[in-house]
């Protein structure tokens, strides 16, 4: 069966504590023996609960399936969980109608089937899956291009009566991995940065690999995140990643 | 013939190449970094008069639309753990009274405050009708609470010079204490022309106060109580546009040329076709017009929020 080390890391926005970092992540690899998921999801600033509505959906997604048939079920699911939530705390008057307008995030999962050494990835709006070979770009899923990013990308609503509109716009792919390759998942920040070094020719997940390490340090990877910010070469916005090595 | 530089010339050659170009208006807007809005009311008598499209009066409507824009930003700078202050506002008022703050209630006399102050201290709470959809394409009628901030008041004279120095006074200082701010945008309201002299070096003193981003943008809206059929209305016009009267030169020449990031707005979200030279001016304004130049105005800064 295909080995594999992973390397996560997510980081709020300069200016913003910790906790305010709406990104999340999952790792799930008790599934079965051989089958591991990982996703990450992006939580919209413009809304509130949108760390939580973040949240659940990587959740929803290590329990539940998120194919074309399945996806408005799952939906719909994690939605009434958002909203039990966010009905259960008492609410100022602006965050209560805030709140009534509903929370919004993109979201991309991959379920590796490490037996066959296939996987398959479903994405609504800007996170990204980049797969590595021999130093290459195989594949990146959704956008093939750096700029397809936009201010404006599909977002998964909390609100059960906003999701009929969007479970037609979830998009899939699939492929197969060997030994050595690298998946990378990432919230939009670091992914443009990463098209951006490659339509420079650079490696940037030699870069990646370089700056995190398996442990739970972030130093290193900070440091070099604040010049990048510092430059403008990275936007300033929630920051996460996991890199998947097959061995 | 090949032509060799010498050192004057490769020196500039080279700070042609290095010198980055800079983007003015793409400061991020952050709660370290806020930026301003500054409401400039004409509180004068004329705007007792109705809007014939609406039978309300002009001060009434231009009020409420105000109070609606506070709470609409209130509510997109709302968070789950409570209110970002991304912004400060400001609202001064001339008319009878000469110039001042418009707040009402615990915020009377303050110049610029913070959302998180304005969501906390509305002067107070109406009950109104609201329309809204009743999901199968019909319309119903429900009681919503309207917060109010500020009252319509018409009466006395239109001292425009005196509050655009009153502007500039709580502008200077506001850009100094945020100098790297993305620029506070400023929205005038009148229906009348200046009563105390030639306002038009104030507003040039405005619009050239700066932060590290850019100029403070002016918007001059002007507004009149007979419909758009009555009169002919004039939308954010570029320099080919010809102007009705005096007045009216005044207000196009003082107010900024709308920055890309407003344009954009304008364009993409209310199908507006403008020129390259559009300027930040409305002239004859149904209340319509004035409600989607306050929106461009406000809803192009927030989309910067970080």
């Amino acid at each position: 069966m295909l080995g594999y080390n992973c390397r996560y890391i997510s980081l709020p926005k300069r200016g913003n504590a910790i906790k305010e970092n709406e990104d999340n992540l999952i790792i799930a690899t008790d599934i079965k023996d051989s089958v591991i998921k990982f996703a990450v999801a992006d939580g919209a600033t413009e809304s509130s609960f949108s760390k939580e509505w973040s949240c659940l959906l990587v959740s929803y997604f290590k329990d539940y399936s998120f194919d074309k048939l399945h996806f408005e079920q799952t939906l719909k699911m994690a939605a009434a969980s958002w909203q039990s939530r966010v009905d259960s705390i008492s609410l100022p008057w602006y965050a209560e109608l805030k709140a009534e307008m509903g929370a919004h995030a993109t979201f991309l999962g991959i379920t590796i089937d490490r037996e066959n050494n296939l996987y398959e990835a479903w994405s609504i709006g800007d996170c990204m899956l980049f797969h590595i070979r021999d130093n290459k770009l195989l594949q990146s899923f959704p956008f093939t291009r750096a700029d397809a990013f936009s201010n404006t990308p599909d977002l998964i609503p909390s609100k059960w009566q906003d999701i009929n509109k969007i479970t037609q716009k979830i998009v899939s792919t699939e492929g197969s991995v060997m030994s050595q390759d690298h998946l990378i998942l990432a919230t939009d920040a670091i992914a443009a940065w990463i098209f951006k070094e490659i339509e420079q020719a650079g490696i940037p997940w030699n870069v990646l690999t370089a700056l995190t390490d398996e442990g739970e340090n972030t130093d290193k990877f900070e440091e070099w995140l604040e010049q990048e910010r510092n430059t403008r070469q990275i936007k300033n916005d929630d920051v996460t990643l996991i890199l998947i090595n097959f061995t | 013939m090949i032509h060799i530089l010498n050192i004057i010339e490769f020196e500039n050659l080279l700070n042609c190449i290095i010198i980055p170009i800079y983007m003015a208006y793409t400061a991020e807007i952050s709660r370290s970094n806020p930026s301003c809005f500054l409401f400039i009311i004409d509180q004068s008598g004329s705007m007792a008069d109705k809007y014939v499209s609406i039978g309300i009066p002009k001060a009434q409507a231009v009020s409420d639309v105000i109070n609606k824009i506070i709470n609409q930003i209130v509510i997109k700078c709302a968070k789950s753990e409570g209110i970002r202050d991304y912004y400060h506002i400001g609202i001064i008022g001339y008319g009878s009274g000469g110039v001042s703050s418009a707040f009402k209630g615990e915020l009377a006399g303050r110049d610029l405050v913070k959302i998180s102050e304005l969501s906390e201290h509305p002067a107070r709470i109406e009950d109104r009708i609201k329309k809204m959809s009743d999901g199968m394409g019909g319309i119903i009628e429900a009681k919503a609470k309207f917060r109010v901030w500020i009252d319509p008041i018409a009466d006395g004279g239109t001292p425009m010079t005196a509050a655009f120095k009153k502007a500039n006074t709580v502008l200077s200082s506001w850009l100094q204490e945020h100098p790297n701010s993305f620029p506070p945008v400023v929205i005038h309201v009148t229906d009348g022309e200046t009563t105390d002299g030639d306002p038009s070096i104030e507003m040039a003193h405005l619009t050239n106060l700066s932060s590290s981003d850019g100029n403070v943008v002016l918007f001059n809206l002007h507004t009149n109580a007979r419909t758009q059929s009555q009169l002919s209305a004039l939308t954010f016009p570029g320099s080919e546009t010809l102007l009705p009267d005096q007045n009216a030169q005044l207000l196009y020449n003082t107010a900024s040329t709308l920055p890309d990031f407003i344009k954009r707005v304008a364009e993409n979200e209310f199908q507006l076709q403008l020129t390259s030279d559009a300027k930040a001016f409305v002239m004859n304004g149904d209340i319509d017009v004035i409600v989607t130049a306050i929106e461009i105005g406000t809803r192009s800064g927030l989309q910067l929020m970080r």
